[in-house]
């Protein structure tokens, strides 16, 4: 240790508000090595000992989409493609969001053994926990491409925009997340919550259904649910077909999506010091 | 210079959970109608540790022995005053935290270098040394779900002894596996304090702090009980606070 070594000052003070969300990127950009260390933990934890590994990513949705295939292609005697691949993207990103909250919400409780003992930012954990959840829909989406051939649907460039779909829905899911896990430290009720709200979530943001099946009266109040709009966006993008997606809800998600994540970071930096200590 | 420097550093914990404790914080309201909410884990501490220095600190259960040195190494932030530290510091706490059951051994070193701030670089050259010094290489590609506690303790250890941090705190981890490894474990503890490395030992074992230590003090109730800085004062006071609990 030279004389010149900086000193690392711990105090009670907190970043202000605007500080709290460059507290949190400053965190993780200093630790991106530990975040990519721990999504691939999670990767290899999560389909360890199985015969195909992280090719479930991608067999999971293909058998859903043969499963909606036979009851709405053969059962309802819908034979349109683009249903069983509207269903498919909205269950893919409807799983993405909901993952990511679920388990966002109890991570801090979930690794408060780890994080009593090392002093790494506990940010940390929420967001390689995103990272994971981003990754395994990627994955899941590549299936996309051959399924569209098959269908005879045209591949549209707007595919490529998927990756920031992914950053939109992942900044809604953490932001809510880091303020769930902050609740679930004082209440643990709060991760019985989120699960019925993600439950009713998965009926409510048009996971079976779209927006050009509701009255258009209803489209306004319909955008309201951040969710909801992602979901359509990954299906515009995916087909190319944006004619019932106004762009002032892709603008208005996008927003509310930011703010969360900004609120997320504000709630979590200032409050996370003092609900380590009730673990 | 000094490697630590606690200022004036209270630090409390709450007393009750839950839904109460959360509508308390919210609305800000602690402490207005005369019942404890808070336990004061430690009072206006001031100690600064030097460079280079081994310092002891005992106390009965309870005393904020664990909590100080978590506060140094920045596991909790203190509600008043300020700690200042210089140098990487790691904390050897609970051996083996952390450790992924599915994983293999070396994926868990990977994993366990990471999360106490190893570089990839850094883990792929001690990698060896690890697997060495842990004493189980013919077990190091297999899940760690198949290790007894023993080997587990081991690992844990191993990974631990090769951080190579400028300060160390050690909070009871002396007593990892068997006889021999204990041997081998004290040995390595003594080459790391042997060093420039400032070290903090928290141990109940009057012998460890005795044999290591270069100066020690008393906690009790969140405040140092030292007359003197003498690990012989310090280790008085504990005696002396033992009895008049008795």
């Amino acid at each position: 240790m030279g004389k010149d070594t900086p000193a690392v000052v711990i105090t009670s003070k907190r970043p202000g508000l605007l500080g709290s969300p460059y507290t949190v990127f400053n965190r993780i950009r200093e630790h991106r090595r530990l975040v990519k260390h721990l999504i691939f933990r999670d990767l290899k934890v999560t389909y360890h000992g199985t015969l195909i590994g992280w090719g479930w990513t991608m067999v999971e949705p293909l058998a859903l989409t043969a499963v909606y295939w036979l009851v709405f292609s053969l059962l309802r005697g819908n034979d349109d493609p683009v249903f069983v691949l509207e269903i498919l993207l909205g269950v893919l990103i409807y799983g993405m969001f909901s993952r990511t909250l679920s388990r966002t919400t109890t991570s801090v409780v979930g690794n408060s053994g780890l994080i009593k003992q090392v002093a790494v930012p506990r940010e940390v954990f929420l967001w390689s926990i995103g990272g994971f959840q981003s990754l395994r829909f990627v994955l899941s989406i590549l299936i996309l491409p051959p399924l569209l051939v098959i269908w005879g649907i045209e591949l549209n460039w707007t595919l490529l925009c998927i990756p920031l779909l992914v950053i939109g829905v992942q900044s809604l899911a953490i932001g809510l997340g880091m303020i769930f896990s902050i609740l679930h430290v004082h209440v643990r009720d709060t991760s019985h919550v989120v699960s019925i709200l993600t439950t009713a979530g998965f009926f409510l943001s048009g996971v079976f259904f779209g927006m050009k099946h509701i009255d258009q009266a209803y489209h306004d109040i319909f955008a309201l649910n951040p969710v909801a709009v992602y979901i359509e966006l990954g299906r515009a993008l995916t087909t190319g077909n944006f004619e019932i997606l106004q762009t002032s809800y892709i603008v208005q998600t996008l927003i509310f999506s930011f703010v969360s994540l900004l609120i997320g970071c504000i709630v979590f930096v200032r409050h996370e010091a003092q609900a380590i200590k009730l673990l | 210079m000094n490697a630590i420097e606690l200022d004036s550093v209270t630090l409390d914990f709450p007393v009750k959970g839950g839904a109460r404790y959360l509508k308390e914080q919210v609305t800000g309201r602690f402490r207005t109608e005369g019942r404890r909410t808070h336990l004061r884990a430690l009072d206006k501490v001031d100690l600064n540790i030097q460079q280079g220095e081994i310092l002891g600190i005992v106390g009965p259960n309870g005393a904020g022995k664990s909590t100080i040195l978590r506060v140094m190494a920045g596991v909790y932030s203190p509600d008043e005053g300020l700690v200042r530290t210089r140098g990487k510091c790691v904390l050897l706490a609970g051996i083996g935290t952390g450790f992924q059951s599915n994983l293999t051994g070396r994926e868990n070193i990977r994993l366990n270098g990471s999360i106490m701030g190893l570089s990839d670089e850094e883990v792929v050259n001690r990698m060896d040394d690890i697997i060495a010094f842990s004493e189980i290489p013919a077990f190091i590609d297999q899940p760690i779900r198949t290790y007894s506690m023993g080997m587990k303790a081991r690992l844990g250890f191993a990974i631990a002894a090769h951080l190579e941090p400028e300060i160390l705190l050690i909070d009871e981890v002396m007593a990892v596996g068997d006889a021999a490894f204990q041997k081998k474990c004290k040995e390595r503890i003594k080459e790391m304090v042997s060093g420039d490395t400032t070290v903090v030992i928290v141990s109940h074992n009057m012998g460890t702090v005795k044999n290591f230590c270069d100066r020690a003090i008393c906690i009790h109730e969140g405040l140092i009980h030292t007359s003197g800085e003498g690990v012989d004062d310090a280790i008085l006071a504990y005696q002396q606070i033992l009895t008049e609990e008795e």
